[in-house]
């Protein structure tokens, strides 16, 4: 015990075991750490002689984690000083540098200087310092042994996750045991090719259904839900009656939708599921589309907690898949007009609710304005740009609506702006074409055309203020943003037929790459894209055209 | 001779010197993820691999090694890096090195 204290040794090494454990542990859950799968195990007799060697892998794994990865701050400032080839000289930057894994050499490949090392000191094997591969001098050839490659992975790891980027990093699949002998035993593969109607599937009406269905098939054609469910990601929470899970029966919902059947699929388990969940929905009474997207995004939402739920570091901040896909986040300034000062508040977000026919502000003029030429600062919005330029235009909130200002301690008049501060993934816009008021209940019909690629970042909270045409910011790597990252491409309508009291739902939807299909309930046809640009819109799903890798 | 030994000592030294600040504040790893990432949307690692199992079809298995698959595919793989990647990573780097000197 004391000796132990004293030298401290043994402790260490309990705690770098302990480490290693820990390291482990995270890097089997990103890429599958498979020990049972042997195959072609080592590369050559030489890797196999040099393992054999007492400090062999130690070596190794040094050089791979000091220069090949560089895991810490230090190895990286040792890594950059050392990317010199011997032969070659400080001044040249070497290409294809190897560092000889028997003594302290780096040299170029391309000048085949750790070629000549390697014959005049008989040290067999170089490793790549730009990729970690293993060269064997006498084989003349790069080498591949599963034991060198899996403390390689797992040193890439382990700097990645330093750099706070383990998540980031790309990894191919490579399939388990388990999967492989799955597939195995499923040898057909579908090829799919431009006529296949995979993916489409008709839904039975199933008595006024339709506003189901409609967003159903908007849903089911999300391309990044599509692969959460098709990759089998989600971990069901009820565990005493896992009948009782959405999110279960989304994941069903998208396997009947890709079994390549062709007969219409009846979803009567989904309604049952949404009328024991969003019990205002029950009922077979005609139901608001909008409504039932967000109530079902809702119970979805509230059935994937726990699993990858809300994150531990903020209890406020949920990954789950929905909020992955569909949450963005939007400020809202308010202005005192008096000190000038501004609060800000951000909310989360789901959908935006965009305002139709002529606004309050506009009502207010034409009515001052009766008798007089009229004469109005704005118009009825045309296009969804209009309706977004007008959701975020500064708007006054009046004498009759004075807020408490923060700086003067008093209410005063404020005007308030809406941002977007942070995008989703997918951008769901609600033209609200059904107007309630307490004198009426009216359908706007207006046509608001709407674009198949939209980009965003005139109504971002940082673009505010300057004008999208005139000096476009450079893009700036640096920090991260993109041109690209704001831009959209569209990818399902829903649309409505007939007046505020009866009508129908049906859906446009975006296939196999750029086709679109219509889907009226079990009917599902072959479209244009000019049909659906066409088309009145009630609600419009845009997917961000470019993912960054989170 | 190779191209790289043509260009100018000087300019080489300069490389040298801002690959070297790369590698140390660690964006050289940013670049490369970047990079990654780009060419994996464009499917660039399914078509090199397209175009390497073509050339190794007809070839000895035995004997075949990664240079001369290299010394084959690398032009057609350069060919195929896509413009817009190329620009990217050129104005990414410029920015980290002219941003550094500020």
């Amino acid at each position: 015990m004391i000796k132990s204290y004293l030298t401290g040794n043994s402790d260490n090494k309990s705690t770098d075991e302990r480490q290693d454990d820990l390291e482990d542990k995270g890097f089997k859950a990103i890429c599958d750490d498979r020990e049972d799968l042997k195959y072609g195990s080592a590369g050559c007799s030489h890797v196999e002689a040099f393992k054999a060697t007492k400090h062999g892998l130690k070596n190794f794994t040094l050089i791979f984690s000091n220069f090949v990865v560089a895991i810490s701050v230090e190895a990286k400032k040792r890594k950059s000083q050392a990317m010199i080839c011997f032969n070659c000289g400080p001044q040249k930057y070497p290409t294809r540098l190897h560092a000889c894994l028997e003594c302290i050499y780096f040299g170029c490949y391309q000048h085949k200087h750790i070629h000549e090392h390697a014959k005049t000191t008989k040290h067999n094997l170089a490793i790549d310092i730009t990729w970690g591969y293993v060269y064997c001098y006498p084989c003349r050839d790069y080498v591949y042994d599963s034991e060198l490659e899996r403390i390689g992975k797992r040193k890439k790891w382990k700097a990645n996750k330093l750099m706070g980027t383990a998540f980031a990093q790309y990894y191919t699949w490579e399939p388990t045991l388990h999967e492989l002998e799955i597939l195995k035993q499923n040898s057909q593969r579908r090829r799919i090719s431009d006529n296949s109607y995979i993916g489409l599937r008709g839904l039975i009406n199933l008595g006024n259904t339709c506003f189901m269905n409609c967003i159903v098939q908007a849903l089911t054609h999300t391309p990044l839900l599509r692969d959460y469910f098709l990759s089998d990601k989600h971990i069901c929470q009820f565990r005493d009656d896992p009948s009782m899970c959405l999110v279960c029966e989304m994941s069903r919902l998208f396997q009947e939708f890709y079994s390549g059947k062709s007969t219409p699929h009846i979803p009567f388990k989904l309604l049952h599921l949404v009328w024991t969940h969003a019990r205002h929905l029950a009922g077979y009474e005609q139901q608001d589309a909008h409504e039932f997207f967000i109530a079902t995004l809702d119970v979805l939402h509230r059935h994937c907690k726990g699993s990858n739920g809300p994150s531990n570091s903020n209890p406020h901040h949920c990954t789950c898949i929905i909020d992955q896909i569909f949450t963005g986040n939007l400020q809202s300034d308010v202005v005192c007009q008096y000190c000038k000062g501004v609060s800000t508040t951000i909310d989360p977000f789901w959908d935006i609710s965009l305002d139709l026919g002529p606004s309050l502000h506009m009502r207010q003029q034409l009515a001052a304005s009766s008798t007089t030429q009229t004469y109005c600062d704005e118009s009825e919005p045309k296009s969804l740009l209009d309706c977004l330029e007008r959701f975020t235009r500064p708007e006054h909130l009046g004498s009759s609506a004075k807020i408490k200002c923060s700086t003067c301690q008093i209410n005063q008049e404020s005007t308030k702006q809406l941002s977007m501060k942070k995008l989703p993934i997918v951008a769901s816009f609600h033209l609200k074409r059904f107007e309630h008021s307490n004198r009426f209940h009216k359908k706007i019909s207006t046509f608001i055309s709407f674009p198949q690629y939209l980009d965003m970042s005139p109504f971002m909270a940082s673009r505010r203020g300057c004008k999208p045409t005139i000096d476009p910011p450079s893009p700036s790597y640096a920090n991260g943003s993109q041109l690209n990252e704001n831009k959209y491409c569209l990818f399902a309508v829903v649309n409505h037929s007939g007046t505020i009291e009866t009508g129908h739902y049906t859906a446009y939807v975006r296939q196999h790459k750029d086709q679109w299909f219509k889907c009226d309930d079990h009917i599902i046809t072959r479209a244009s894209v000019q049909d659906v640009l066409d088309s009145e819109g009630y609600l419009l799903f845009y997917h961000k055209e470019f993912l960054e890798y989170e | 001779m190779d191209l790289k030994d043509k260009i100018d000592p000087m300019i080489d030294e300069v490389r040298h010197q801002a690959m070297r600040k790369l590698e140390e504040n660690g964006k050289k790893d940013e670049l490369k993820r970047m990079l990654r990432n780009r060419l994996n949307e464009n499917q660039f690692d399914e078509k090199v691999a397209e175009l390497c199992k073509n050339y190794m079809k007809d070839k000895n298995i035995e004997t075949l090694t990664v240079d001369e698959i290299l010394r084959n595919v690398t032009p057609e793989a350069h060919r195929i890096v896509p413009d817009s990647v190329k620009r990217e990573l050129l104005t990414a780097i410029k920015g980290l090195i002219t941003g550094d000197q500020q």
